[in-house]
């Protein structure tokens, strides 16, 4: 049996209606990423399902209880769904050991001494045990996640949501925060995530839903969503076609920032590490060690080098374009790049890629 | 750390209240100092003492044929500024001691371009303005004791004072530098003021008249305006009262008519008054206010009978019953004398003098611990009860916002907060209970309670605020109700922000009840008055006072610091209260 059950979902605010109609189920034990663009309803919807917003119709069932009668216990039935959020809203008058420990204590009737064993307990879990006499303050952004995670297990409750856990985070705390989750995923618990980490979601979850103004257009397992998505919405989104463009009109061009103009759009466009390494590699190889000194040798002052990267599937592939044709005014030949099997450069370029073409000047690979 | 900075906290306060105290020594001694003399044979015997202190003080100019000081010479350094000054000291003080010196104005019509300073409620101007041409209503400057017109016409704010004839020879016996102008204004006439159509009018008059025809009216003018102290007292109120108790108001700041010798309410205009009482059967209570206010307690209903130097007027009688004259005397004009403007008493004695006049002389050091104790009292329960009502109002609001009890406070606060204090005060002693007989501390208190009420619970209602909404959904999200969000979860951190807040508004609080003298509450600030309306001394009681509410409220504010450092997270190893780490 499903253990959340929504039916025509709807919210108004007065000056928009983030939620128009929303129909879902979740299974016990189901890992759910809520995917879609910025301000289609995604966290309202999470919001809507603790009562932390009233709808303004529908129904929501939590684990037997409509969460919109009049009568329904709220803080029992949110004592079953824990919260995380985006700015991590850990108590600042408390030590990190009391966050945790407050809702148990007052709420479950715990010891205090049991209560803190067991904050020193799920610290652990997420690799902060040390951190138990701290104050927020004294913590990173990804620590305070990880803190209000644990602050949410405490009360052992049946479903965690997370709303946008990450999106605080700076990129490398993003994965400590991340890691954690996969733990809890990998564990059974009941997760709704709202997130804009493609990889998390395809990896973690069991089932993916993209909304998409105020509606949630389709649900699916990970594979079905980023793969081959029923809704021409959900195509859209997942294959949103991003590219990187620069060129180069001087022999002597700025080299470090080409590079870092590339790592910066890579990083934005959540491109896997291994394809954005395999991108890297191969404009430097190509461009340092073949392109400028053919073009020095032959005394080609302006290359007119242009790239085009552009990424698809949510990161798990990368298409190249170098255009070169000035090289075939003064007889170079671009096909001394691959041809040359002794050559270092040729083959790191049939290392990271498979398919290679040259055609009137124009490098085309792909990568991943 | 912490100790270090508590210390220097305490070092300042210590260095503000010397500073203070040097300006207490400089405004005492300064120009105005001709205030000192209390009479004249105090003068004369201590006149010797007084040139050697002040020799001292400027370091050892030798007096003529004085062998002691000539030893002094080469330690200090003669000033040759100072040598006239000693010169003159010298010469002028024989002269200011005869009375005679030549006044500044000898005539009324000297002061038409002048400002003449009067007791507010009396009736000098509406007197001047009839009789006399060239006069305005800008030629007047009205003040609430004689103490302070004296204080005016000695350091010049003012140039003549308009008072009766007893106050104004008592005045000018008490300070120097100021003399009477030999022909009265016009001739005055005390009575007594009651309510409209009372009962009791013909009856005091009755007694009035006995009086007059036995010479006990005589006897007792001659007892009040001699120059004998000792001789001024008063009865003790012993007799039997079968037809109940009298309310007498009264302003404790006209010697000889009505003022206080320590704290019994005595003079003429009272001895006269409770010798009647008697006659008629009625004991007396009297409430001590400003002689501004005094026609306004009869009105109210607060007291039955005002009893103050109050000249007989048609103007008066359509108001009040005003009885027949206990009192004929004048209205005169007291102005400066020509020159004189040294003092005749060293720095210290000087000091001394007045430090023994306004804490020492009948006890009035108790007067001026029970205006303390007064001030204290109000600024502290009305503190304590309105950061309990802010509170309440905070409550009140987070019911719902934009509610009625929010719409209500709301009212509350702007209209406290668009009203002076001193008028909320008056409308509530005098209007909303003008009718019930309330003493002026309970309404103080009540006054100040809400005030602070409504200005701590907007501070209240401002941290709460302040604290970020996602704190109240992690608290519901866990699974707390309302309250225990806002109990364990909003309230501690806003408390942070506001509890200094509140404290340090306890400072704000203590000064902002000196006014309560304008509801005939003698607080701190009202005994001042008396004290300089008995002492006839214009300025030291004034920075006495001053030193005191300094005092008490820079010790407030270094416990205010102390308590606001407690709130701040404690360094060293962290505990949780009930567990074993």
């Amino acid at each position: 049996m499903s253990i959340i059950e929504v039916r025509h979902l709807r919210k108004e605010f007065p000056n928009v209606t983030p939620l128009k109609d929303v129909n879902a189920y979740v299974d016990a034990g189901e890992v759910i990423s809520i995917i879609g663009p910025s301000g289609t309803g995604k966290s309202t919807f999470l919001r809507c399902l603790n009562r932390l917003e009233t709808p303004t119709s529908g129904e929501i069932i939590v684990d037997g209880q409509d969460m919109c009668d009049p009568n329904v216990d709220l803080d029992a039935m949110r004592r079953k769904m824990g919260m995380v959020f985006q700015n991590f809203n850990l108590f600042d008058h408390l030590l990190v050991a009391e966050n945790i420990m407050l809702g148990p204590t007052r709420l479950l009737g715990m010891g205090t001494q049991e209560a803190y064993d067991l904050s020193l307990k799920l610290l652990a879990q997420v690799g902060l045990k040390d951190k138990a006499l701290n104050y927020p303050r004294e913590l990173s952004g990804g620590q305070k996640q990880r803190v209000a995670i644990a602050r949410g297990l405490a009360m052992s409750p049946k479903i965690l949501l997370f709303d946008e856990p990450t999106s605080a985070l700076d990129p490398q705390m993003v994965s400590e925060v991340l890691s954690v989750m996969k733990d809890l995923a990998a564990r059974g618990l009941t997760m709704l995530v709202v997130t804009h980490e493609m990889r998390f979601a395809r990896e973690a979850s069991s089932r993916v839903f993209y909304m998409d103004r105020g509606e949630l257009w389709e649900a699916g397992p990970p594979a079905q969503i980023f793969e081959h998505p029923q809704r021409q919405e959900t195509y859209d989104f997942i294959f949103r076609v991003r590219t990187w463009n620069w060129s180069i009109g001087d022999v002597d061009y700025d080299f470090p920032a080409m590079m870092a103009s590339l790592e910066a759009f890579c990083n934005r466009q959540l491109l896997e590490r291994r394809i954005a390494n395999g991108c890297q590699m191969l404009i430097e190889e190509v461009t340092e060690n073949y392109l400028i000194p053919t073009a020095r040798t032959h005394g080609l002052a302006d290359p007119g080098i242009e790239y085009a990267l552009s990424v698809s599937e949510g990161g798990a592939r990368a298409n190249l374009e170098i255009d070169c044709r000035r090289f075939a005014q003064v007889g170079a030949g671009l096909q001394d790049v691959v041809a040359q099997e002794d050559e270092i450069s040729g083959m790191l370029v049939r290392g990271i890629t498979s398919d290679v073409s040259i055609e009137d000047g124009i490098l085309r690979c792909t990568i991943g | 750390m912490a100790f270090a900075s508590q210390a220097r906290g305490l070092k300042v306060t210590i260095l503000f209240a010397l500073l203070l105290a040097l300006l207490v020594a400089v405004g005492s001694t300064g120009f105005p100092t001709r205030a000192l003399a209390e009479s004249a044979d105090e003068q004369t015997a201590e006149g010797g003492e007084a040139t050697e202190a002040e020799q001292e003080a400027e370091g050892g100019e030798p007096a003529e044929g004085d062998e002691a000081a000539t030893d002094e010479e080469s330690e200090g350094e003669p000033a040759n500024a100072d040598e006239p000054t000693a010169g003159q000291t010298a010469t002028t003080q024989p002269t200011a001691t005869t009375g005679a010196t030549p006044l500044e104005y000898n005539n009324i019509d000297e002061l038409r371009d002048k400002k003449i300073g009067m007791l507010n409620g009396a009736v000098f101007d509406q007197l001047i303005l009839k009789n006399f041409e060239g006069f305005s209503q800008k030629s007047f400057k009205y003040f609430n004791s004689n103490a302070e017109i004296t204080g005016a016409l000695l350091t010049e704010k003012v140039d003549a004072m308009i008072t009766d004839l007893p106050i104004a020879q008592l005045t000018v016996n008490k300070n120097e530098g100021i003399g009477i102008m030999p022909d009265p204004l016009m001739e005055d006439h005390y009575g007594y003021v009651l309510e409209k159509d009372s009962d009791l009018t013909a009856q005091i008059n009755e007694r009035l008249a006995v009086y007059h025809d036995d010479g006990t009216i005589d006897r007792l003018t001659q007892k009040w305006l001699s120059a004998d102290d000792s001789a001024k007292t008063m009865p003790d109120m012993d007799w039997d009262a079968p037809n109940g108790t009298l309310t007498v108001a009264t302003s404790l700041d006209s010697e000889p008519m009505n003022y206080a010798v320590g704290d019994r309410p005595s003079g003429l205009c009272l001895e006269l008054l409770e010798l009647i009482a008697r006659d008629l059967g009625y004991g007396i209570e009297y409430r001590t206010t400003n002689a501004g206010s005094l026609i306004a307690e009869v009105q109210s209903g607060k007291a039955e009978i005002a009893a103050a130097s109050f000249s007989i007027t048609d103007e008066r009688k359509q108001q009040v019953d005003m009885t027949d004259p206990f009192y004929d005397g004048g209205v005169m004009v007291v102005v400066r004398t020509k020159g004189n403007t040294e003092s005749d008493q060293g720095f210290f004695s000087g000091l001394a003098n007045s430090f023994r006049r306004t804490f020492v002389e009948e006890d009035r050091w108790q007067l001026i611990l029970s205006g303390l104790g007064v001030t204290l009292l109000i600024s502290v329960v009305s503190g304590a009860l309105g950061h309990v009502l802010g509170f309440v109002f905070v409550m009140l609001r987070r019911k719902k916002e934009g509610g009625l009890a929010d719409k209500l406070v709301h009212l509350l606060e702007s209209l406290l907060g668009g009203l002076p204090v001193v008028v909320i005060l008056m409308v509530f002693y005098y209007v909303l209970f003008g009718s019930i007989n309330i003493p002026g501390v309970i309404v103080a208190i009540l006054v100040f309670t809400l005030l602070c009420g409504s200005s701590s619970g907007s501070i209240m209602w401002n941290a709460i605020r302040a604290v970020d909404v996602g704190q109240t959904e992690a608290g519901r999200a866990l699974g707390f109700g309302d309250r225990d969000t806002f109990t364990l979860v909003v309230l501690p951190q806003a408390a942070r922000q506001f509890v200094p807040l509140l404290l340090a508004q306890f400072v704000t609080l203590i000064k902002d009840t000196s006014i309560v003298g304008y509801i005939a509450v003698q607080d701190l600030t009202r005994v001042g008055d008396l004290i300089r309306s008995r002492t006839m001394e214009a300025f030291f009681p004034l920075i006495a006072i001053a030193v005191i509410y300094f005092a008490i409220c820079r010790l407030v504010a270094w416990l205010v610091g102390l308590a606001a450092k407690r709130l701040e997270p404690k360094e060293g190893p962290r505990t949780i209260k009930g567990v074993e780490l």
